[in-house]
């Protein structure tokens, strides 16, 4: 005889379970990380020191009880969006920090030969070009 | 009265082209060196034809890579 048992997603993300309660349309309060749930007596999500939410109730009938497989693929779908976001977000701020690297480095360059252009006697003009720059460095000698 | 006129551009990764036009022999290129800095040891000379005829040896185009590249 052999049994195979199978346990839920572990609700970590906490933010990721209340969404999926407000899409089952089950009503909730918080107290810090412990989520009320509403018309249930004595039945709350709570975060155990493993840092899951385990659902505790009073009667094992309860309609959450019941509900729980349908909560864990809700919560594993926006689980999934979350990291999705995290990681758009964070590929983002890469690329703002390459970005602002790259603007910096030529705005250094433009700066530096202004500096020696002028010091050298040069007018200078400046045109821009989308991210292009062009110096025009124009003496007139005698 | 002569005119020395030098035009660079900076493309958005920081790429130098520059062209002198009225700054005869040599001196084109150290007028260069002085404007663009040290960094001009990191540019690839392309002098063209110009840059050898006598009579108009002022003219040389010289493109920079811009760091990283």
């Amino acid at each position: 005889m052999s049994a195979v048992v199978q346990t839920l997603t572990p609700f970590i993300e906490k933010s990721c379970l209340l969404k999926a309660l407000q899409y089952m349309e089950i009503r909730f309060s918080e107290q810090r990380d412990k989520i009320l749930i509403q018309g249930e007596t004595d039945t709350y999500f709570d975060r155990e020191l493993s840092g899951k939410f385990k659902l505790t109730c009073y009667f094992y009938t309860s309609s959450v009880v019941t509900m729980l497989p349908q909560i864990e693929q809700k919560y594993i779908q926006f689980y999934k969006e979350h990291m999705k976001e995290l990681e758009e977000k964070r590929l983002e701020a890469e690329r703002a920090r390459i970005e602002n690297e790259r603007r910096a480095y030529v705005e250094k360059q433009r700066q530096e030969i202004i500096k020696k252009a002028e010091a050298k006697g040069y007018k200078i003009k400046e045109k821009r070009n989308g991210n292009e720059i062009q110096l025009v460095l124009v003496k007139h000698t005698y | 009265m002569a005119e020395k006129r030098i035009s660079i551009t900076i493309d958005e990764s920081g790429k130098i082209t520059a062209k002198t036009d009225g700054i005869k022999g040599e001196m084109c290129l150290i007028e260069l060196e002085e404007i663009l800095g040290e960094e001009i040891s990191a540019m690839s000379v392309k002098k063209t034809d110009e840059y050898y005829q006598r009579i108009n040896p002022g003219q040389k185009n010289i493109q920079k890579q811009g760091v990283g590249k």
